[in-house]
């Protein structure tokens, strides 16, 4: 995906490639799905992906009369586990929600670190819409933790979808100021890993 | 509808909730606030006011409905919406009827959030667009009420006059020079009436041809005439529950003036080729500046019209009977025009002042709103001179006498210069634009002498 607007990868001016996302499954997730979400966040948004180890769900995220995750205590898990400035996406094949909202499809830290994605809802009847799916709100909230705000763009992944069906609608692509944004962020963000004498 | 900015905040005491919906909030773009309880969110408002206010019902210490109640009492234009738990369906009907707009219960359905919020956003951004219209049509009224910016007793009087016989039905005629803002005071009666609610509709009979005022007037069916390819409504209709303003009313034949008066008599009408009687209902105010008395010696106006429209005259005297009037109207349009053009001039010079009301004002104040429009387009200092005034007769005086030859003109302009700088004869030249020896030599040419 390149449009007119694509700066020069922010990696290419800096050296040699490093992490700048640390993708964790939490719990059991499949190897592809994994793969294909690194590799767009790579080609997309010029962040490149570690795949780590599966990572324990932590047993106190799980909230008892909801038979729900609470995203937001996830994400915190997440950034207590993995500190440093390198950002952190959690994938989840069990159904999340935050304190508000009866369900989420993935949630972050707005202008933070860390982002959570649940599978739970993306699957379809034939299973082919899944990973396209799965990448979406993984590039939206991966967004989000850089910085973004929703998009009142039509054609904007940062479009806030209402329900999956819109989430269907949205092209896997950002709009040209919010793919700007993007690439200024994804810029500062390479500065400050590699001024970090401990980079994990 | 983009909730751009809109100035949020969110009242509830488990900061679970408080944080989750603020961040929700915020990545949607609005700004947002939050407070911990009623309390502190009523400490919050004596600061500064919310768009949008979230608030728990239940809370300890001052609960939902009684913050709600305070908001309500600060700002009753407030949008609320109450968060509730699950099977507290009474409190959020209760909530509701103390004005809350909107009320939703924890955890809330992602869709249901998002749209209660885009709901509220278009109620905001409608409200705003129609203040914002609202404060656009008070300006253009004010604009359009300038005319009336006066000082003088004439004036004062005309004032009075509206003030006293505007809330009746009773049908006006204005008498005044063109220029002098007649459709103003009709304006003024129209909004110090009774059915100031209800149109204005005004219409000039003197620009059109009889049968074209005919079907403005009383409107038309459907193949009425050849081109009238669809039914119009007129005037007449238009203005029922109002006022009708007919400007010019002396220029109107003396069969058109049947057909009103026969409208004015009935309340009732038919569209020019229509068959139907439709009803209708307003003020007549009418405006001329033709002598209608002379006009009815003439026979060219009807005797019984006149009565039927001239129950209550009001006179306005043209601007150079009240020359009071010149200089604050002559301040209202310098700062309506500087403030349009974005120039700063902070008013008149004296001289200017004097040449202003000097002239002879025969197109009255609508020539005066011209002229300080001109003049400060002109300027280039911070005051208007005589000098952006130069193409203003600054004499006045051949208007006053008549028709005169341009020798003549000249000879009455040297000589109020001559009068204005006290026979100085190089100041006069230097006002008249011209040198010294110039001045001069017409001096002699005119024979004029000092006094
Ligand atoms: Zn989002
Ligand atoms: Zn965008």
């Amino acid at each position: 995906m390149t449009t007119s607007l694509d700066p020069v990868p922010a990696q290419v001016e800096q050296g040699p490639a490093i992490a700048l996302v640390r993708l964790i499954p939490l719990g059991p997730v499949d190897d592809l799905s994994c793969q294909v979400v690194a590799a767009n966040l790579q080609a997309l948004m010029d962040l490149a992906a570690d795949i780590l180890p599966p990572f324990p769900v932590l047993p106190d995220a799980f909230m008892e009369a909801r038979r729900q995750y609470d995203a937001v205590q996830l994400i915190n898990a997440l950034a207590r586990a993995f500190p440093g400035p390198t950002l952190g996406l959690g994938l989840i094949g069990s159904d999340i929600a935050t304190p508000i909202l009866t369900y989420v499809l993935g949630e972050s830290q707005l202008g933070g670190r860390m982002a959570v994605v649940s599978t739970y809802r993306l699957t379809d009847a034939g299973g082919r819409r899944k990973l396209e799916r799965l990448v979406k709100v993984s590039l939206h909230e991966m967004a989000h933790v850089l910085g973004l705000g929703h998009c009142w763009q039509p054609q904007c992944l940062m479009r806030s979808p209402r329900n999956v069906a819109q989430l269907d609608e949205l092209p896997m692509a950002f709009c040209d100021t919010c793919q700007y944004e993007i690439a200024r962020r994804v810029r500062n963000l390479v500065r400050e890993i590699r001024s970090t004498p401990d980079r994990h | 509808m983009t909730p751009s900015g809109l100035a949020t905040l969110v009242v509830d005491d488990e900061e679970a909730i408080r944080e989750s919906l603020a961040a929700w909030l915020i990545k949607d773009g609005y700004r947002v606030e939050t407070a911990d309880s009623g309390e502190s969110a009523v400490e919050r408002l004596a600061d500064h006011l919310f768009d949008i206010y979230l608030v728990d019902i239940k809370m300890p210490g001052m609960d939902g409905l009684e913050l709600l109640s305070r908001i309500k009492v600060r700002q009753p234009d407030a949008l609320i919406i109450v968060i509730t738990a699950h099977g507290t369906v009474q409190t959020a009907v209760d909530a509701m009827k103390r004005g809350a707009n909107d009320y939703i219960c924890k955890p809330f359905d992602p869709e249901e959030l998002s749209l209660i919020m885009e709901r509220l956003a278009a109620t905001k951004a409608l409200r705003d667009e129609n203040v914002a219209l609202r404060e656009q049509l008070m300006d253009r009224l004010d604009v359009s009420l300038e005319g009336i910016v006066a000082q003088s007793r004439a004036m004062q009087n005309i004032f009075a006059t509206i003030e006293e016989v505007a809330p009746a039905m009773t049908p006006v005629l204005i008498q005044g020079e063109t220029g002098v803002g007649k459709e103003l005071v009709a304006r003024a009666l129209h909004q110090d009436s009774e059915r100031s609610a209800g149109p204005f509709v005004a219409l000039n009979c003197g620009a059109q041809s009889e049968s074209l005022l005919e079907s403005e007037l009383f409107g038309h069916e459907r193949g009425a005439f050849t081109g009238a390819l669809r039914a119009r409504r007129g005037r007449l209709e238009m203005a029922s529950g109002g006022t009708l303003f007919l400007d010019e009313i002396g220029d109107i034949s003396p069969k058109m003036q049947v057909s009103l008066l026969r409208v004015l008599e009935e309340k009732r009408f038919q569209r020019l080729g229509g068959s139907q009687w439709i009803d209708t209902d307003f003020r007549l105010v009418s405006a001329t500046h033709r002598d209608l008395v002379h006009l009815i010696r003439q026979g060219r106006f009807r005797e019984d019209f006149f009565y039927r429209i001239n129950v209550i005259r009001i006179e306005i005297p043209p601007l150079r009977d009240r020359l009071e009037d010149v200089a604050p109207l002559a301040d209202h349009f310098l700062e309506r025009y500087s403030r349009e053009t974005g120039k700063r001039i902070l008013g008149l010079t004296q001289r200017a002042l004097g040449i202003l009301t000097a002239y002879h004002w025969p197109g009255n104040v609508r020539e005066l709103r011209n002229v300080m429009e001109r003049a400060v387009v002109l300027a280039r200092g911070q005051m208007i001179g005589a000098e952006e005034l130069g193409f203003l007769d600054a004499s006045g005086e051949p208007c006053r006498l008549g028709p005169m030859s341009l020798r003549e003109m000249e000879i009455a302009h040297i000589q109020a210069a001559l009068d204005t700088c006290g026979w100085n004869v190089s100041r006069a030249a230097r006002q008249l634009g011209v040198d010294r020896a110039t001045l001069t030599r017409k001096l002699k040419r005119y024979r004029l002498q000092r006094p």
